[in-house]
């Protein structure tokens, strides 16, 4: 990067430019764009190089009957993932469009170099019906920045036009089954055909491709005839409207005009360019100790207004931030503020922000900060400053780094140290909302997404610390939820697949009504009782216990629950199905923003099993993970899609619009949710409540302490 | 193709509220901008006294960012030592040590923290001496750009109160970034044009008083 006046900086602003992401025009760069299938591409086939790591991406691409929604995730700088949603009109005997999931991988061998390119391998529709399936290796060369070529061998369906021969023998019929299941067997076995295509990155804004195809179509245009494939070569024009979106327009198998649009959202560029909001308020130093300076008196800590006078003084400090004191405990050198972070998305800027405010408002005797985040009533690690470290690094160059070297972390116990004070007034806390909400059902072949939009209203009575009464309650104001005719053919006890009666019933719905009970027993050691309607489909009890160190990658937990299955309708009534349900969990943090959770233990239709969820965390609150669940139920008993499994997404919205605020956008998406594997919904698990501000968390967000 | 039509209005749905919000921002093509009203408001502003100590009653900054050609005051919020905090009414702060900008606060692409020569080593015309900037990466991860400087003086012309004009270039692995001081006969720094971080380019301040 290179910051030469005017033009230097507007090169550097392109090339460095994280964050300006959707407001800046495309770069001059040449990048690895997207192709139908909504991997690395070029128009129906792949390239051989990956988009960056952390991204993204969704495509939506369209060509004659054959549409495809891709969403897809960089989850390491060589291995991507995706997750497909294809419809082919016409394609049924009876002329209507078949739908169908698939779900990719590739790894990227080779990193293009001076003269190698780049190689990718690919694994298409490995665990649906097979449709798509095929493997292919590619390799991508750039010339001159501008150029990009392409050439491979695919597999499979990747290998249905002009094959060259089989040279690792024949490839096994697809045994479908009920889906879900890998094909190993299958791989890189049958024919093998060559693809090529180039890629010319004409101006900043606009693409062309051309391609030739080694796909037949034999289903498609062959068998079913949706449409005639009449060539093997392809071509397209794209637009980069700008860092995130990419349009395309396209002519396909010498017969058809296809669309496109490609999303890329990159986690590491905020869309705002950086968090807004005020700076903080300047660590005022405290002035110099001579012999008998009065500003260093200790005797003010006999007063008793002392800790009441200074906790409103701080209190008002804290106001701007959103940051609520809970209690205070002082004595001459060292004070310890119970704080409740309502607003910063992040855990040390507003542990900074405290200690700033304590800087200003604390007598100059108190030397020793101690800063106690609560949540839920839980106290959750205790960090320890020294105020002479805040007055020396307030402006050192690298100061992040040098104040978390003298900062620690530590466990604290549960209960108010003696001689604390509580805030007067704190407790009861009332606070209520109501807000829009939606539903979202994915994937009925009749109506691939049915959605809800209604008004929640939501309220929560802390009636003391750790006890907590809150509702949610939801009315519909319109939506085609309740217009899905699909009925249930699941073989075990209908412990989620009634989703429909549950969509149609429940107008209004009380969603959630609990009494929580949160317990810290011992200073490492965490407790939940939740009674009540717990979720949607759920009421009754339940119970968790989690051991997690303040300064430990890894925490163990037991849950356990007696639930009875709800009214469809969400009322007060019950339905005759209850079952003891619980697991063990096993978490482990890889600090490299890996997150494993393995939870063991028997799901809600009474099924033994196991759950593994892998999640990529950001330090700047993006999420991406996802799950799999296999039990004792086989799968042809699970029905279609074998064992449950799906992706989640977490984007902060501060991450998206810039403004502090602690509120996410998540979503789970599974392929199919049947009966087996299903794990009861209840809210305020204990590890996602306290591991914000243990140090694995604390430590990657860090960067924003000074903030 | 009403079909066609159809189904992608539901998969955009299906998919993208975020994808819309990538909508939702304007674009900007990047480039320095320059705003008549800042050029207006300079003119008229450096009639007045400048180059004046913080502690001076009524000292302000003027910030322009060079990228969008957007004009901020700033007046002093606190002042120790050689380190000066400014705010603005808008929450955006600028710290400077002996006039040189060292952080900024509230300002989304902010400069965390910085190591920067003094007036004195500036004037001196210092060279090989190094400099670095702290900020923060999209993903809330501290980035360190680190140079080797050099500083060049001459006299000031065109700018009321300077008396010299010191160019500051600096090499680093990140490229080239080229600061500018217009210093006082006091030794204080009157006007400057300086780099702050990578998302948020060149501010350009000026000392003044009311």
């Amino acid at each position: 990067m290179r910051y030469l006046s005017r033009r230097g900086l507007r090169i550097a602003l392109f090339a460095g430019m994280a964050a300006f992401g959707a407001c800046i025009p495309a770069a001059a760069e040449m990048r690895p764009t997207l192709g139908f299938f909504g991997g690395t591409g070029l128009i129906d086939m792949p390239s051989g190089e990956s988009q960056s790591d952390g991204v993204l991406s969704l495509t939506t691409a369209h060509f004659g009957p054959v549409s495809r929604n891709t969403l897809a995730f960089q989850v390491l700088p060589r291995l991507s993932g995706s997750f497909r949603y294809t419809g082919i009109r016409d394609f049924n005997a009876d002329g209507s469009t078949y739908y169908d999931r698939s779900f990719d991988l590739r790894y990227q061998l080779l990193l293009e170099s001076r003269y190698l390119p780049a190689v990718t391998v690919g694994f298409q529709d490995i665990i649906g019906t097979g449709l798509l399936s095929g493997e292919y290796i590619a390799a991508t060369k750039t010339f001159g920045g501008r150029v990009k070529v392409t050439a491979g061998l695919g597999w499979g369906r990747l290998a249905s036009n002009n094959p060259i021969g089989a040279p690792l023998g024949v490839r096994p019929p697809i045994n479908f089954g009920v889906g879900g299941t890998l094909r190993v067997g299958q791989w890189f076995k049958g024919d093998v055909a060559p693809f090529a295509g180039i890629e010319w990155q004409v101006s900043d804004k606009l693409g062309l491709k051309a391609e030739y195809s080694s796909d037949a179509y034999v289903e498609e245009a062959g068998v079913r005839k949706v449409f005639a494939r009449k060539s093997p070569f392809n071509f397209g024009l794209e637009y980069q409207y700008n860092r995130t979106v990419r349009l395309g327009a396209y002519f396909l198998y010498g017969s058809e005009l296809g669309l496109s649009a490609q999303f890329v959202l990159d986690p590491k560029r905020r869309a705002s360019g950086g968090v807004r909001g005020p700076g903080p308020i300047p660590v005022l130093d405290r002035p110099a100790r001579t012999a008998g300076s009065a500003a260093w008196s200790a005797d003010w800590v006999t007063d008793a207004n002392a800790a009441p006078g200074l906790r409103d003084s701080l209190q008002t400090r804290l106001n701007a931030d959103g940051i609520l004191i809970e209690a205070i405990e002082v004595t001459a050198n060292r004070v310890q503020l119970r704080i409740r972070n309502q607003r910063l998305d992040n855990g040390p800027q507003a542990i900074g922000r405290t200690a700033r405010a304590m800087a200003a408002a604390l007598p100059a005797s108190v030397e020793v900060f101690e800063i106690v985040p609560m949540v839920d009533g839980l106290a959750i690690s205790k960090i320890v400053l020294r105020r002479s470290d805040l007055e020396t690094l307030e402006t050192a160059a690298g100061q992040d780094a040098l104040i978390r070297d003298r900062a620690q972390i530590l466990a604290v116990p549960g209960r108010l140290p003696e001689g604390a004070v509580r805030s007067a007034g704190f407790y009861p806390k009332f606070t209520w909302g109501i807000g829009p909400y939606t539903k979202q059902a994915y994937f009925d072949p009749d109506n691939p997404l049915r959605i809800d939009i209604g008004v929640a209203f939501s309220g929560r009575y802390e009636i003391v610390p750790g006890l907590i009464l809150s509702g949610v309650v939801t009315k519909k104001i319109v939506g085609n939820l309740n217009k899905s005719t699909r009925v249930s053919n699941s073989v075990l006890p209908h412990v989620r697949s009634d989703t429909v009666e549950y969509d149609r019933a429940g107008n209004p719905a009380i969603d959630e009504l609990t009494l929580a009970w949160f317990t810290k027993p011992a200073p490492n050691l965490y407790g939940r009782v939740t009674t009540g309607y717990l979720e949607r489909m759920y009421g009754g009890i339940s119970t968790e216990l989690l051991w997690k160190r303040a300064d430990r990658p890894y925490a163990f937990g037991i849950e356990l629950n007696y639930v009875k299955q709800r009214d469809f309708n969400q009322l007060l009534g019950f339905r005759d199905y209850d079952i003891l349900t619980g697991h063990i969990s096993g978490y482990y943090n890889f600090n490299n923003g890996f997150l494993a959770q393995l939870d063991v233990g028997r799901y809600l239709a009474g099924d033994l099993g196991a759950t593994l969820t892998i999640d990529r965390e950001f330090a700047n609150g993006w999420k991406i993970g996802a799950f799999a669940t296999l039990t004792d139920v086989p799968f042809a008993t699970f029905g279609e899609g074998s064992f449950d499994k799906g992706i989640r997404i977490e984007i902060p919205i501060a991450w998206l619009s810039g403004n502090l605020t602690r509120r996410n956008y998540s979503n789970t998406v599974r392929p199919i949710q049947r009966d087996g594997g299903q794990r009861l919904s209840v809210g305020g698990r204990l590890y996602d409540t306290v591991r914000e501000y243990h140090s694995t968390r604390l430590d990657a967000e860090w960067g924003r302490f000074w903030r | 193709m009403g079909e066609v039509l159809a189904m992608k209005i539901r998969l955009s749905l299906t998919l993208a509220s975020l994808a819309l919000l990538v909508f939702a921002c304007g674009s900007t093509d990047g480039r320095e901008k320059f705003s008549p009203v800042r050029d207006i408001v300079q003119r008229v502003l450096l009639e007045r006294q400048a180059g004046v100590p913080p502690t001076t009653p009524g000292a302000y900054l003027l910030m322009t960012r060079l990228l969008n050609g957007s004009v901020t005051a700033l007046t002093p919020l606190d002042v120790d030592g050689a380190v000066v905090t400014w705010k603005s009414n808008t929450g955006g702060q600028l710290v400077t040590q002996d006039g040189v900008l060292i952080a900024t606060r509230g300002l989304g692409a902010d400069l965390m923290s910085a190591e920067a020569p003094g007036v004195a080593a500036l004037l001196g015309g210092a060279s090989g001496y190094a400099r670095s900037y702290h900020m923060l990466d999209g993903n809330d991860t501290p980035v360190r750009l680190t140079f080797t400087c050099t500083a060049s003086t001459g006299p000031a012309q065109g700018v009321a109160g300077a008396a010299r004009h010191v160019v500051e270039k600096c090499q680093g692995d990140a490229g080239r970034i080229t600061n500018e001081y217009w210093i006082s006969s006091a030794r204080q720094v009157v006007k400057s044009k300086e780099f702050v971080s990578q998302m948020a380019g060149y501010f350009e301040i000026v000392a003044l008083k009311n």
